[in-house]
């Protein structure tokens, strides 16, 4: 399998630098997008999955193959940062609609259904992020 | 915090690339330390500290 990637991409997989591994990495969404998007449109849900399995295990390898630092302490804080205010935008975006429906569910039934499928999951991921930021200050 | 890194850097003639190798990090962080815009942990001072085989105390300068 490698011996076949590394001469048809004409790559060395064992000298993986960072910016080779993100071209794979890039290349390998691009391929997985079309398998996904082809499988759903022909029916067959099971090669997506499959498909989906391989490429993570694929870039798994590789990424096991890069000697450089692929991410450090500034990355994990920007990205603790971004999730904080992708959160707080997303709940504060969900909760004003959930409740814009409620309201207007009074006048017309039918969207209590979408306003709770909104403010249920939202709850869930709410209290998820609560449960994980208490489990990881626990543990320093 | 200000700091010392770029000067300690060309004392022992390190490329950024060079110095981010040895303290086991991303280039890109050695460039927003060396620009005053990231304050690192204690261990990655620690780690650069002993890369440029100086202190802490002599690289980084606390302001109040």
């Amino acid at each position: 399998m490698q011996m076949m990637l590394e001469s048809f991409f004409n790559l060395n997989l064992n000298s993986m630098s960072q910016k080779r591994y993100l071209t794979c990495k890039l290349l390998t969404v691009m391929v997985l997008a079309v398998i996904v998007g082809a499988a759903v449109n022909l029916g067959h849900y099971f090669l997506p999955l499959l498909a989906m399995v391989a490429a993570w295990g694929f870039l798994y390898v590789l990424k096991g193959k890069v000697k450089a630092v692929l991410a450090d302490e500034r990355d994990y804080l920007t990205a603790g940062k971004a999730a904080r205010i992708s959160l707080t935008a997303y709940a504060l975006t969900m909760s004003l609609i959930g409740v814009v429906l409620m309201a207007l569910s009074q006048s017309e039934p039918s969207l209590e259904l979408p306003a709770l499928l909104i403010v249920y999951p939202l709850c869930g991921l709410i209290v998820l992020n609560a449960v994980l930021f208490k489990i990881y200050d626990k543990r320093g | 915090m200000r700091n010392h890194i770029r000067e300690y850097r060309a004392r022992y003639n390190l490329t950024q690339d060079e110095l981010a190798k040895r303290a086991g990090v991303r280039r890109e962080t050695i460039v927003f330390l060396e620009q005053g815009k990231y304050n690192p942990s204690l261990k990655l001072a620690y780690a650069i500290a002993r890369s440029l085989k100086t202190t802490i105390a002599a690289l980084f300068i606390f302001d109040d």
